[in-house]
C-alpha cells in the first residue's frame, strides 16, 4: 500500500493529506464516476472556499459570489480532471485551477463599479468606534483586505498563497508557472509594499506604533535597571 | 520616522487573515447546482456524435514540467477562465495527439488543429470544429410559419450550419432567427420557458451572420467568444460574426452587450443603432456610422474592415431612447478610461429616460433570476422587493446608486449601466420600484 504523503503544513495549509484512498477517489472520478466527484467535491469545497474566500478578499464579497467562485472552480475541475496526471499532489492542482478562477473573476469584478449595501459599507463599520477587541480586529481586517486588493495580482497572489495559506514557493511556482526564484522576489516586494501600504491605514499604522512602542518599552526599562 | 509599518504588524494581520471565519455555505444548495449543471453539460455532450470529444474539450491541458497545466485553448467556447495568469501558450500537436489518443481520433485532431491554425483570431470557437451539424430538413416546420423550422425542436448541444443558403428557425409569437448562408452557430440553450409565458434561447453563433425578430417580452442571447448580446423583445437585430469582432446592428428595441454569462456589466443599445464589440466580453466597442453592415467581411475573410468613424456628429445625436449615440465613437471603456482613439472626440454616453432604465433594470435582474432558477434544483419561488434609488447630478449624470433594502450582488450589478449612462431630467433622485 501506497504510503501517505503529508502536506509540509503551515498554520494556513490545512489542505488534505495524499493518500492512496483520496487517489484512488480521484482515478474513479477521473473515469467518469459520478460519486467519486462528488466525494471530491465535499472533501475538497471547503478548502476551495477558504482559498476563494482569502484571495478574493473577504471585503470584497458575499457568500453568494462565494459559492459562484466555488461552483466554478469544480466546473473546471469537471472539465479537465481526466487530464490530471497525478503526478503531483490533487490538492495542488485544485490550488492551481482555484487560483485561476479567483484571478478571472477578479478580473471582470474589477471593471464593475462596486455598489455598497446600505448599512454595511466598509467605512461605516470603520467610523464605528466600538472598543471591544472583536470590533478592532474587524477593522484591522477590512483595512488589511483593502491593502492587499491595492497590490499588483501577481504579488498578492503568491503572497496570499504563501503567507496566508501556507504553501512553499516551490509549489506557488508550478500554480502560477513562473521561477522559484521569481515567486520569491514577488514575495519580498510584496511584504515591503504591503508594510509600506499599511501606513495609510490608520487602524494598521495604530498597530504598528503599538508593537513598536511595546518593543521599546522593555528596552527602556531593561535600561533603567 | 520608518516609512514601514512594523513587520511585526504584518504578521499580526496575516496571523489575524489565517484565523478569519469563511462564511458559511449552502453546501447542499450549491453541490445541487454544480451537479444539475453537470448533467446538463453531460446532455450535450451525449447529444454530439462520436467525433464530439466527451466532453467537450473547451478546456485543454497542457504540460508544464511533470504536471499538467488547464489552460484554454485560443477560442474556447464555454470557459470563461483563463487557466494560467501567463498567456496561453499553444499545445505542441504532438501532445495533443497523445491527449486524445484514446479516443482514436488522430484524423479529427488533426482536423481540429487544421482549423485552428486557419482561424486568425485567438477567440474563434473550438465547439464548432467537432460538432456535426444538424440537418434542418429533418426538423418539422415551424407551426404557423412559412419557410422556418421548429425552433422548439433544436436542443442544447445541436449544430446549426447554413452551407447551402440561409436557415430559419422560429416559433410564432416567440422568437425568429434567420442564419445567413456561410453561418454557423451552436445552440447554448433551448428555447425554454421562464415565469409568465417568456421564453428565452442562447445561441453561440461560430460564424457568419444572424438576423432575428424576438417577440415582446420573450429573450434571445447570442454568444460570440466571450461576447455576449441579450435582447428582450420586442427586437429586431442582425448580428455578424468577423474574426475578431461582433457587429451588432440593432433596428428595433434594445440589447444589451457584454461579458458572456455577466448580465450585470454590459452595455445597453437601444434601437437604431450599429455598433461593433471586440470578442473578449465586449471590452472595446465603436459605433459604427451608417456604412453598410455589409462592409464587415464574413469569418473567412482575410481581414477585418474597422468601422468608420465619424469626427463630428453633434447633429447626429439621436433621440433620448439612444443610449448609444448612432454614428460617433466613443470610447471603448469609459471605466478604463480607455482614450478614444479619435483626436478630440468627446465620449459620449447615453440619455436614458426613466421607463428605459426601469425596464433595462427588470430585465436584467429578471435574467438574473431566470438563471438562478434554472440552475437551481429547490422547487422553491423567491420574491425580491425593493427600491433603486438613482441620485443624479445636473448634467444627468449618475451620482450614486443604490437599492433598498439592498439585494445580492449580481442583482445589484443590474444597475452597472447608470454608470455608463445619463439621465434626462437634470439633478434628482429616481425611484425605481423593483418587483420580481
Amino acid at each position: 500500500m501506497e504510503p501517505a504523503s503529508v502536506t509540509p503544513l503551515h498554520p494556513g495549509n490545512l489542505w488534505p493529506v495524499r493518500s492512496a484512498e483520496a487517489d484512488e477517489v480521484v482515478e474513479r472520478a477521473k473515469r467518469g464516476d459520478r460519486e467519486a466527484f462528488r466525494e471530491l467535491f465535499r472533501r475538497h469545497r471547503a478548502d476551495v472556499a477558504r482559498l476563494a474566500f482569502r484571495m478574493l478578499g473577504a471585503s470584497s464579497m458575499g457568500s453568494s459570489d462565494l459559492e459562484d467562485v466555488v461552483q466554478e472552480v469544480f466546473l473546471q475541475v469537471h472539465k479537465s480532471l481526466a487530464d490530471f496526471r497525478g503526478q503531483s499532489k490533487f490538492s495542488t492542482w485544485l490550488h492551481r485551477v482555484t487560483v485561476n478562477v479567483v484571478l478571472m473573476n477578479r478580473r471582470a469584478a474589477r471593471s464593475r463599479p462596486v455598489f455598497a449595501a446600505e448599512g454595511l459599507g466598509d467605512h461605516e463599520l470603520e467610523s464605528t468606534h466600538r472598543p471591544d477587541e472583536e470590533a478592532a480586529r474587524n477593522q484591522r481586517l477590512l483595512a488589511f483586505q483593502r491593502v492587499l486588493s491595492k497590490l499588483p495580482e501577481k504579488k498578492r497572489t503568491v503572497f496570499v498563497l504563501h503567507e496566508i495559506e501556507g504553501l512553499a514557493p516551490a509549489e506557488i511556482a508550478t500554480m502560477v508557472d513562473a521561477p522559484v526564484l521569481t515567486v520569491r522576489t514577488r514575495l519580498f516586494y510584496a511584504r515591503r509594499e504591503i508594510c509600506e501600504l499599511m501606513l495609510d491605514e490608520p487602524s494598521l499604522k495604530s498597530l504598528s506604533a503599538e508593537l513598536m512602542a511595546s518593543q521599546s518599552k522593555p528596552k527602556s526599562e531593561e535600561d533603567q535597571s | 520616522m520608518s516609512s514601514n509599518a512594523d513587520p511585526r504588524a504584518l504578521r499580526e494581520m496575516v496571523k489575524a487573515a489565517q484565523q478569519q471565519d469563511v462564511p458559511e455555505l449552502d453546501w447542499n444548495k450549491l453541490e445541487s447546482k454544480l451537479f444539475a449543471q453537470l448533467d446538463g453539460d453531460s446532455a450535450r455532450s451525449s447529444q454530439g456524435d462520436e467525433a464530439a470529444f466527451s466532453p467537450v474539450p473547451d478546456l485543454e491541458i497542457e504540460t508544464v514540467g511533470e504536471e499538467v497545466r488547464p489552460s484554454l485553448l485560443p477560442g474556447a467556447v464555454a470557459a470563461a477562465v483563463q487557466l494560467s495568469p501567463a498567456p496561453s501558450r499553444v499545445s505542441p500537436i504532438a501532445e495533443r495527439k497523445n491527449r486524445f489518443a484514446w479516443v482514436g481520433a488522430l484524423a479529427v485532431a488533426a482536423a481540429f488543429v487544421a482549423v485552428w491554425f486557419a482561424r486568425e483570431a485567438p477567440q474563434q470557437a473550438d465547439i464548432a470544429v467537432v460538432s456535426e451539424p444538424i440537418d434542418p430538413m429533418k426538423v418539422p416546420a415551424a407551426p404557423g410559419m412559412s419557410g422556418a423550422r421548429d425552433l422548439a425542436a433544436l436542443d442544447r448541444g445541436d449544430v446549426v450550419e447554413a452551407a447551402l443558403g440561409p436557415v430559419a428557425f422560429g416559433k410564432l409569437g416567440v422568437l425568429e432567427w434567420t442564419l445567413a448562408a456561410g453561418g454557423r452557430l451552436a445552440v447554448r440553450q433551448a428555447l425554454s420557458s421562464l415565469e409568465n409565458g417568456v421564453e428565452n434561447q442562447e445561441i453561440e453563433l461560430e460564424s457568419g451572420s444572424i438576423a432575428s425578430v424576438v417577440s415582446a417580452e420573450h429573450e434571445l442571447v447570442v454568444v460570440a467568444g466571450d461576447t455576449q448580446v441579450a435582447m428582450v423583445g420586442p427586437a429586431t437585430v442582425s448580428i455578424t460574426r468577423s474574426s475578431q469582432l461582433l457587429v451588432v446592428d440593432l433596428k428595433q428595441g434594445s440589447a444589451s452587450v457584454g461579458l458572456r454569462g455577466d448580465r450585470g456589466n454590459v452595455r445597453m443599445l437601444s434601437a437604431p443603432v450599429r455598433a461593433s464589440f471586440s470578442l473578449d466580453g465586449g471590452l472595446k466597442f465603436e459605433i459604427i456610422p451608417d456604412a453598410p453592415v455589409a462592409a464587415v467581411e464574413p469569418v473567412n475573410a482575410q481581414r477585418d474592415v474597422p468601422p468608420a468613424v465619424v469626427a463630428d456628429t453633434t447633429e447626429q445625436i439621436p433621440s433620448e431612447a439612444a443610449t448609444l449615440n448612432n454614428g460617433k465613437r466613443v470610447n471603448s471603456d469609459p471605466l478604463n478610461n480607455t482614450p478614444a482613439a479619435t483626436p478630440g472626440a468627446e465620449p459620449v454616453v447615453a440619455v436614458l429616460s426613466d421607463a428605459a432604465v426601469s425596464s433595462t433594470l427588470m430585465s436584467c435582474l429578471r435574467g438574473v433570476r431566470a438563471k438562478e432558477q434554472t440552475n437551481s434544483s429547490a422547487d422553491v419561488t423567491v420574491s425580491v422587493v425593493s427600491t433603486l434609488k438613482v441620485e443624479t447630478l445636473a448634467d444627468g449624470s449618475v451620482k450614486s446608486a443604490s437599492f433598498s433594502p439592498p439585494l445580492r450582488g449580481d442583482m445589484q450589478s443590474c444597475a452597472v449601466f447608470l454608470f455608463r449612462s445619463k439621465l434626462s431630467g437634470g439633478a434628482r433622485v429616481l425611484s425605481v420600484p423593483v418587483s420580481l
